[in-house]
């Protein structure tokens, strides 16, 4: 919380904006948060939109906030979220998969020694179920069980804001997706997850984009 | 995009273009005529080779630029280097697009949806070709000041 007060009343107006809220609401939003210990999940949220700042003006402010110059202002952004533990969070690694077979085998994306598998090594004929295991405590387990004829999908869906007039450059936070196609029929259905744990189930492949 | 320091669109083949920007069209502000700059080529690089694929690579603009100013874009397999013989030809016209490429939107436009393994670095998938352009109906004068909108590669990673 100490990092969210010291912020200036510009910055909680430029939240204030982004969530479409009273700067009252923010606080109150920050205070309902300390007092569920949840004060990172506020962090996450304010990291997200410094990630995904992208006018000349929040540049501006955060030169402002942060006495330097604009071009300064931005190394300094690059710099603090470098240096956030949140941003491989936010660069698409929220979760990871486990796939599990009808035999009682399990394949995970990351094996215990490190050894990484990518989607297209899951078996799809043997396959019974995906988990996504949350790499944070305080995000959920999301299971999908397969039924005959349904084809699990994953991936995670990412972005690189690229400021040309600066050459700034940075990840958008990913969104993790999960669902299943039924080639016989032609139906499918996927699930995005957000970084905050929020979820939208569409039957179009394309329906979300990172950040 | 790789880690390259940024990148300037103007009349050369040059990551930094500022000794020869984009030109204003000399109707500006009330005639016709579009001037187009070189291209860039844009592309994903793997840093770090994984197990995974990338693929569903797309291109937008995150806003709409000033009155008078426009990205256009195109996919293209294979590098081509930028050259004043491969530059779009500046039109006599406001708002005119360049044979074979595209105005940028604000919704993303797929560039490359082939699905290439990131196991090694460098490279990944095709190139989006970036083209900057000013028209008759730009007033905001000339300088550096004027700011274009950020440039957004999106992809699938699985």
């Amino acid at each position: 919380m100490q990092g969210i007060t010291n912020k200036t009343h510009s910055l909680l107006l430029q939240l204030a904006a982004k969530w479409g809220c009273s700067v009252e609401e923010v606080l109150q939003r920050f205070q309902e948060l300390e007092e569920r210990g949840e004060a990172h999940a506020i962090s996450l949220r304010v990291q997200a939109d410094l990630a995904n700042y992208q006018t000349h003006q929040i540049r501006l402010e955060l030169a402002n906030l942060w006495g330097s110059a604009v071009e300064e202002a931005e190394g300094q952004a690059m710099q603090r979220l470098q240096q956030s533990r949140w941003v491989a969070a936010l660069s698409g690694d929220l979760w990871r998969w486990q796939a599990f077979y009808h035999d009682d085998s399990v394949l995970d994306e990351v094996e215990a020694d490190g050894r990484q598998h990518g989607w297209a090594e899951v078996d799809q004929a043997r396959l019974a179920a995906v988990a996504l295991l949350p790499q944070h405590p305080t995000l959920p387990v999301h299971v999908l069980k397969l039924h005959e004829g349904q084809r699990a999908v994953f991936f995670r869906r990412k972005g690189i804001i690229r400021d040309p007039d600066t050459g700034f450059q940075m990840q958008m936070a990913a969104v993790t997706v999960l669902g299943w196609e039924h080639p016989e029929s032609g139906l499918a259905l996927y699930t995005f997850y957000h970084w905050d744990g929020s979820t939208v189930l569409s039957t179009n492949r394309q329906e979300i984009e990172a950040g | 995009m790789n880690a390259e320091a940024g990148f300037t669109l103007g009349l050369a083949d040059a990551l930094d273009a500022h000794t020869s920007p984009l030109t204003i069209p000399s109707s500006a502000p009330s005639g016709n005529g579009t001037v187009f700059s070189y291209y860039i080529q844009l592309a994903l690089e793997v840093t770090v080779a994984a197990a995974t694929n990338i693929l569903n690579r797309k291109i937008k603009q995150a806003s709409n630029p000033a009155t008078g100013l426009f990205y256009f874009w195109k996919a293209a397999a294979s590098y081509v280097q930028p050259s004043s013989g491969n530059k779009p030809a500046d039109s006599g016209s406001n708002g005119n697009t360049p044979a074979g490429y595209t105005a940028m939107s604000t919704t993303a436009a797929s560039y490359d949806n082939a699905s290439v393994s990131a196991n090694s670095t460098g490279r990944n998938g095709g190139f989006a070709l970036l083209v900057g352009a000013c028209d008759g109906t730009y007033a905001d004068g000339a300088g550096s000041a004027t700011a274009m909108p950020n440039i957004q590669i999106l992809y699938d990673e699985q």
